[in-house]
């Protein structure tokens, strides 16, 4: 992601998944995710998703992420920090970790704001026991769009060329949505503002979009 | 332009390989599943 930050020929990012069953299962129970014989205090450990999300690493591209299949547990890592989910209709969200006797808490902590309340609060109750369809993923604005093809990446593609004709400028706006809901509104107010008067931002102008990838209509949905 | 970037360390997420290409301004970033 830090890499992706720093090219200037990147103007949007998609995530999506190689063919298969899932979009991404989350980590393996049996395996774990720490260093074998690594035995650190809950206090020195830090969170091994950390890396993944866009936001978390002040990337402020737009984050399109294209899911099919299963989406569990980690995946949220992702679903958190899009700026545009879509899916498939086979696609499924859930988030086991209570049926594994483990602690959720980045998956509904990051979905706040996103999703209502209470439909985190059962996802994450009911762990496995239920999963969420497409059609609720888009009644609960998990997701902006269910596709009938298979898999959605070129969708996602079709959102990703409309959102490259806009200039630069398109990340202030990716961390204004961002920082506005998950900051409080006096921080998130004033970084922007900084952003728009700061001397540093002044020398850096919207860049725009190169002439082949200007805007050539706009669609309704 | 395509890339692909092995994971950072053992204690991350244990996904094998990202396959990341970019074209006309967009970076598409391939999860290839676990590694075994």
């Amino acid at each position: 992601m830090v890499k992706l930050r720093a090219d200037p020929d990147v103007r949007v990012m998609v995530l999506r998944a190689a063919p298969g069953r899932a979009f991404c299962s989350g980590v393996d129970v049996k395996e774990g995710w720490r260093v074998p014989g690594e035995d650190r205090t809950p206090f020195d450990q830090e969170d091994p998703g950390e890396w993944l999300g866009p936001k978390s690493n002040k990337v402020w591209k737009p984050f399109i992420v294209a899911v099919h299949g299963m989406a569990a547990g980690g995946a949220f890592y992702w679903l958190n920090e899009a700026d545009i989910v879509i899916c498939t209709e086979d696609a499924t969200f859930f988030d086991p970790h209570l049926k594994f006797g483990k602690i959720s808490a980045v998956e509904p902590i990051g979905a706040m704001g996103r999703i209502p309340l209470q439909e985190i609060t059962r996802m994450v109750l009911l762990a496995d026991a239920e999963r969420i369809g497409a059609a609720t993923a888009l009644r609960i604005s998990l997701v902006t769009e269910v596709t009938t093809h298979k898999p959605c990446g070129p969708r996602a593609q079709e959102l990703a060329a409309m959102i490259a004709t806009t200039p630069s400028g398109c990340r202030a706006g990716v961390a204004s949505c961002h920082l506005g809901g998950t900051e409080p509104a006096a921080r998130a107010g004033s970084y922007q503002m900084h952003c728009v008067t700061s001397k540093s931002a002044n020398r850096w102008p919207p860049t725009p979009a190169p002439a082949e990838l200007r805007s050539k209509g706009w669609t309704v949905r | 332009m395509s890339d692909a970037a092995d994971v950072q360390s053992a204690t991350d997420m244990n996904y094998s390989t990202l396959l990341v290409e970019i074209n006309d301004g967009i970076a598409t970033i391939t999860l290839t599943g676990p590694s075994a």
